[in-house]
């Protein structure tokens, strides 16, 4: 059994009388040290699966069917109370941006002392020695002085080491990172991919990553999902994917990139962009954006199957190879 | 040789920071130190760097948004720094701007009609009506936008459909320079391609000239003609994107190349920088990248490296200089 197993995941909003359904048939597994990839443009669904996993969904949403099972245990039926204790603990977050995910008014080590003392019976001392350890192991310069620090005395770049210690704070087994680091600069962005691999790989620690940028997706993971519109379109080795997409949006995402296309020539764009959740067409949501959609498209929405070592959701998928 | 469009000399631009009023500190943010660009017509002339590099700021200096403190910048020949804003408005007919964010750089209470037409009522005021609508359409249908939008609100299009509004707004007056910064940073990457589609389009049709603000090295590789890579409010490589991406010669250069995440590498290469970028209040001595450059010596750290020529890049390094690397 897998460390962490979602299965048909759905996740419902109630907007204005209508259901609709931000989350389909989500499935997948995450073993003890693995790295999944979660990749798709803005309103694909990436962080919702997130969020669904650490039971986030708040009103007018819900989880309307499916189940997450991590380490043996049913999440999204656990009441709040169980539920508190798995989150930040066994499963950590780390989110985009870390001045908002960081409070602006305590100090860092306030910060994770709070964090500790939630999960753990500690002492102030052994929680202070315990937080500077964590800051020293992602490599914060002079961590004793910083663990007094305030959030917007760090720059961009300590802030998010300081987001990845809490997260590593208790030890945990899974860390799902929501777009880790795009509001990073390049250079620190490979910076803390190359400290959160290190991590992850010396712990053991599984590692989802959400991101949107399928480049970063290639080099730190083993498997990825590409979602489009609520659905996974595709699901597989994250090698074999980017070196032969087999959905017809996997492929044209990669061939949308610059660096795939010659420099000064016209780019492969995806024509149209992504429907909203309200008015998704019927049948295969991507079928008016794509080059191989007939009436088979609009007919009716593909299933994801298996197609080699691989699932897709298109009707037309063989056609690609 | 041929004028070139846009001319900057030694540039600086400092914005002072309030400390307390009592105090008889001054401190300055030191945000352009002696930048000096030459844009020929026709360029796609790209800016990288990254957050806090000095990219933006040259972009507003240029366009008379922000006032030079040192330095100079001509325009077609005429020396356009330091004019009043009446003796500036033929200039500004003459250059436009599209900004990062859709979201934020069209008003909310305009239509789209309102929001094209303020800038051709503005400068060209002699136009009749019926010429401003027409006018406004052709250029709608020139950036692919359905005519039929002018009575729309920006809240009702998407990002993409909102930057092609953008780039309908700045082509209103028939600029013959456009600085474009970030303009595809907040879009997702099948729109971007769209909208980078559009832009080299709307390049080629009109004969435009483009500075290109970016921090996306494979948007400038792909789009740029001169790129020039920009860190701490300097220039330290100015070159064309093929030589940039073949040899990176100064070590930031070669740094930042590094860091792009590539499509099917299979292993992560990490990084390895030491520090972090200086803060521009107070500057380091000498070459503003040497507590971070590991082919630093001591006169690196007294002496500022001009920008010189190797064969096709100009270059800021005395490590390069000197053959050190």
């Amino acid at each position: 059994m897998a460390l962490l197993e979602v299965r048909d995941l759905e996740v419902e909003f109630a907007m204005r009388g209508a259901r609709l359904k931000a989350l389909r048939g989500v499935s997948f597994d995450l073993d003890a040290g693995d790295r999944l990839g979660i990749v798709g443009e803005s309103g694909a669904g990436k962080s919702m699966a997130a969020y669904a996993i650490l039971n986030l969904i708040s009103e007018p949403g819900r989880i309307s069917a499916g189940s997450i099972a991590f380490d043996g245990r049913v999440l999204n039926t656990l009441p709040a109370e169980e539920m508190r204790k798995v989150r930040g603990d066994r499963i950590a977050m780390i989110f985009q941006d870390p001045m908002m995910t960081l409070n602006p008014v305590l100090t860092v080590g306030a910060q994770m002392v709070e964090c500790l003392k939630t999960h753990r019976t500690i002492s102030d001392g052994e929680a202070r020695a315990l937080s500077v350890q964590k800051l020293r192991e992602v490599a914060i310069p002079s961590p004793d002085a910083r663990f007094d620090s305030y959030p917007h005395e760090l720059s961009g770049g300590l802030r998010q080491r300081v987001v990845i210690a809490i997260a590593l704070l208790l030890d945990p087994a899974v860390i799902i990172a929501d777009e880790p680091t795009t509001a990073l600069d390049v250079t620190i962005q490979a910076e803390i991919m190359g400290l959160m691999l290190d991590l992850c790989e010396t712990r053991g620690v599984s590692l989802i990553l959400i991101t949107h940028d399928i480049a970063v997706v290639s080099e730190t993971t083993q498997r990825m999902l590409v979602m489009y519109a609520g659905r996974v379109v595709e699901q597989g080795e994250t090698r074999g994917i980017i070196a032969r997409p087999s959905h017809p949006y996997t492929r044209g995402l990669l061939q949308a990139l610059p660096q795939r296309n010659k420099p000064g020539a016209e780019l492969n764009q995806i024509p149209g962009s992504m429907p909203t959740l309200a008015e998704l067409p019927p049948g295969c949501a991507f079928h008016p954006r794509c080059a191989y959609a007939d009436d088979t498209c609009s007919g009716g929405v593909p299933a994801l199957r298996t197609l080699g070592k691989r699932l897709v959701a298109c009707h037309h998928a063989e056609r690609l190879k | 040789m041929t004028e070139p469009l846009v001319k900057v000399q030694d540039l600086q631009v400092h914005f002072p920071i309030q400390v307390h009023f009592l105090s008889r500190e001054k401190p300055v943010v030191h945000a352009l130190n002696g930048v000096d660009v030459e844009i020929d017509r026709g360029d796609a002339f790209c800016l990288v760097g990254e957050s806090g590099c000095g990219k933006t700021t040259l972009g507003r200096t240029i366009m008379g948004l922000v006032r030079p403190t040192v330095g100079e910048i001509s325009y077609d020949g005429e020396r356009i720094s330091g004019l009043r804003d009446q003796a500036l408005l033929p200039y500004r007919r003459r250059m436009q701007m599209i900004f990062q964010n859709p979201y934020a750089s069209l008003n909310p209470r305009m239509t789209v009609q309102q929001t094209l037409e303020e800038p051709l009522r503005f400068h060209k005021s002699e136009l009749s009506d019926a010429e401003v609508r027409e006018h406004t359409e052709n250029v709608m249908v020139s950036v692919g936008n359905d005519p039929g939008w002018g009575s729309r609100y920006p809240h009702e299009f998407s990002g993409g459909q909102r930057q092609r509004i953008s780039i309908a707004r700045a082509l209103m007056v028939d600029p013959e320079f456009i600085v474009a910064d970030e303009p595809v940073s907040a879009l997702d990457v099948s729109i971007q391609a769209q909208v980078l589609n559009l832009l080299m389009k709307v390049r080629k049709e009109r004969q435009l000239t483009y500075l290109f603000i970016t921090h996306d090295l494979s948007v400038v590789q792909h789009f740029g003609t001169r790129v020039a890579v920009m860190y701490l409010g300097t220039v330290c490589e100015m070159t064309t994107p093929k030589t940039l991406f073949a040899t990176p010669r100064h070590p930031y250069s070669q740094l930042l190349l590094s860091a792009i995440p590539k499509l099917g590498r299979k292993t992560f290469v990490p990084v390895k920088v030491p520090g972090e970028v200086p803060s521009p209040i107070d500057l380091p001595s000498g070459c503003v990248f040497h507590g971070r450059c590991r082919f630093a010596n001591e006169r690196c750290k007294s002496q500022v490296p001009e920008l010189k020529n190797y064969s096709g890049a100009q270059v800021a390094c005395h490590a390069v200089e000197e053959d050190r690397l």
